[in-house]
């Protein structure tokens, strides 16, 4: 099994000019196993999407190394890395198939179109958008939206699949059924995981393991981990451990919370 | 709106234009205004018919035609193409910015004798003030729609593995495609009336030409019925464009929403 992901010293400051320079997070180091399912949850502007891109080689850090199954991450993305944002990254102009092929048609290899197909009709199944195939974006809601964007990451078989708190911006209930079939998802293609989220139920319901990190510079400050069994669903939020990891979780971070909160404003 | 409201507001615009029509025709017949001033738009229409069947007429139509349409091609490719680059090199951007975007506070026409003096009396400098009115609007427009793409659409093509190449085909050319529909529509218009303008002063031939001639003759008739013909083909023009649009643009939503 491959997809492991190792993090050395990860750190970045970022300078804007006729600003003094921010210093974003870090350093920071952590590891993910192969098929591990890990998630990173902290206060608002900690540096978390930031982490995230620098882990997937869209941005580079000011210093520290990322590396992929032994592989260093040098400011380009490798090719079995996938990642899902919290925006809408859909094409507008393309049905809902078109999407999902996007990357197989055009991106890291060649791939002949008659396995593109199969593999597209693979992943309608997978995410349940079968029935909408020929649909455009701007047809779907934004639940079935994200599951496009879902779709079209899994079909490029990811051994490492990034999550930049791709169901903030959906309803609660929505949410909860996104995390059930992410689930689904995750034992499927059997790639590791790396899930950014604000929310700490998300967290503990989904994760083999919660990093906490602080606020801004982000550093981690604590590592839970769940114990949960890899055949698990969204009724583990009803074992008796749940609350208490979220409880644990909360009691790490809400000093820090309360800190962001206040820098805000 | 309903369909129903906007059929019934169709309806009172028609009511409106036919009305003015009606009243000018009555207006001309009665004598109210002179014939050296306004002829009846009945006179205008058969006039522009027989316009028409005339070999003469019919080569200042296809000239003016050809000379908007180079003008227009021209002025599209250049704007894209300068739009990209400003898109690409901010530093660009922030140079040439402010010169596009206050363009057509420039007497472009001014620059005709100029023009002339450089190019010739001939169809170039015609072309060329086309050019110069529309290729700021296709600019700014090729700029604006890169400008509105959203980021994570750039990061989604990088995390695929898209090509640059690829990226500018497949990502950059559809999400800008309503912008440039935009940029296309205003860039038609001006080369239209670019031309035409340009014609009037100081051509030997053309749409706008044998307007200004007509006008020098005296010969109110041809010159009425020349310009409903260059109104008519103008506003068909934009007609033709916006079903394009609305074809292509169906199913679209606003970019980048959730």
């Amino acid at each position: 099994m491959a997809g492991h992901l190792a993090v050395e010293q990860l750190s970045l400051t970022y300078s804007s000019t006729g600003q003094a320079d921010t210093h974003a997070f870090g350093p920071v180091s952590f590891s993910v196993a192969p098929g591990e399912f890990v998630s990173i949850v902290g206060p608002s502007g900690c540096g978390k999407s930031s982490l995230l891109e620098c882990v997937s080689g869209l941005m580079r850090p000011t210093s520290g190394e990322v590396s992929l199954d032994g592989n260093l991450v040098l400011n380009q993305v490798p090719p079995d890395v996938g990642m899902v944002f919290q925006q809408d990254a859909s094409f507008p102009w393309l049905t809902v198939a078109d999407n999902i092929a996007f990357g197989l048609r055009y991106g890291h290899d060649y791939v002949p179109a008659q396995k593109i197909r199969l593999r597209v009709e693979e992943a309608l199944v997978q995410v349940g958008l079968t029935e909408f195939a020929n649909h455009y974006p701007s047809q779907l809601s934004g639940g079935m939206r994200q599951r496009v964007s879902m779709a079209r990451t899994l079909v490029m078989r990811p051994q490492l699949l990034l999550l930049d708190e791709p169901f903030a911006a959906l309803d609660p209930q929505t949410r909860l059924l996104m995390g059930e079939e992410l689930l689904e998802l995750w034992r499927h293609s059997g790639a590791s995981v790396l899930l950014i989220t604000h929310s700490l139920e998300e967290a503990v319901m989904l994760s083999d393991r919660v990093l906490v990190m602080s606020a801004r510079p982000g550093l981690l400050r604590h590592e839970l981990v769940t114990g949960w069994p890899r055949d698990r669903h969204t009724e583990i939020t009803t074992h008796a451990d749940f609350s208490a990891h979220v409880n644990a979780l909360w009691a790490v971070l809400r000093d820090d919370a309360l800190a962001a909160m206040r820098m805000q404003t | 709106m309903s369909a129903r409201n906007s059929l019934s507001y169709d309806g009172i615009r028609l009511l409106l234009i036919t009305s003015f029509l009606l009243l000018l025709e009555l207006a001309c017949r009665q004598g109210w205004v002179q014939s050296q001033v306004m002829v009846p738009p009945t006179v205008m229409l058969t006039t522009l018919w027989k316009l028409l069947h005339s070999d003469a007429m019919v080569a200042d139509i296809k000239i003016t035609f050809s000379e908007a349409f180079q003008a227009l091609m021209i002025a599209v490719v250049l704007g894209m193409v300068l739009g990209w680059l400003m898109h690409r090199w901010s530093r660009l951007s922030d140079i040439l910015y402010p010169v596009l975007s206050s363009w057509y506070s420039i007497p472009v026409f001014a620059l005709y004798p100029m023009l002339i003096a450089f190019m010739g009396l001939n169809q170039r400098p015609v072309i060329a003030i086309g050019v110069l009115m529309a290729f700021a609007a296709m600019a700014l427009n090729t700029l604006r729609g890169l400008q509105s793409i959203p980021v994570v659409l750039n990061k989604s093509a990088r995390i695929m593995g898209v090509s640059h190449f690829s990226f500018l085909l497949r990502v950059q050319l559809p999400a800008i495609l309503p912008s440039l529909m935009t940029g296309f529509k205003m860039a038609a218009t001006y080369a239209f009336i670019g031309v035409i303008m340009a014609e009037f002063i100081l051509s030997p031939c053309g749409m706008g030409h044998a307007i200004s001639f007509a006008y020098n003759d005296f010969d109110t008739r041809s010159m009425y019925a020349l310009m409903l013909l260059v109104i008519s083909v103008s506003a068909s023009v934009q007609w033709v464009l916006i079903q394009i649009e609305r074809r292509i643009l169906a199913h679209r939503a606003t970019l980048g929403s959730v």
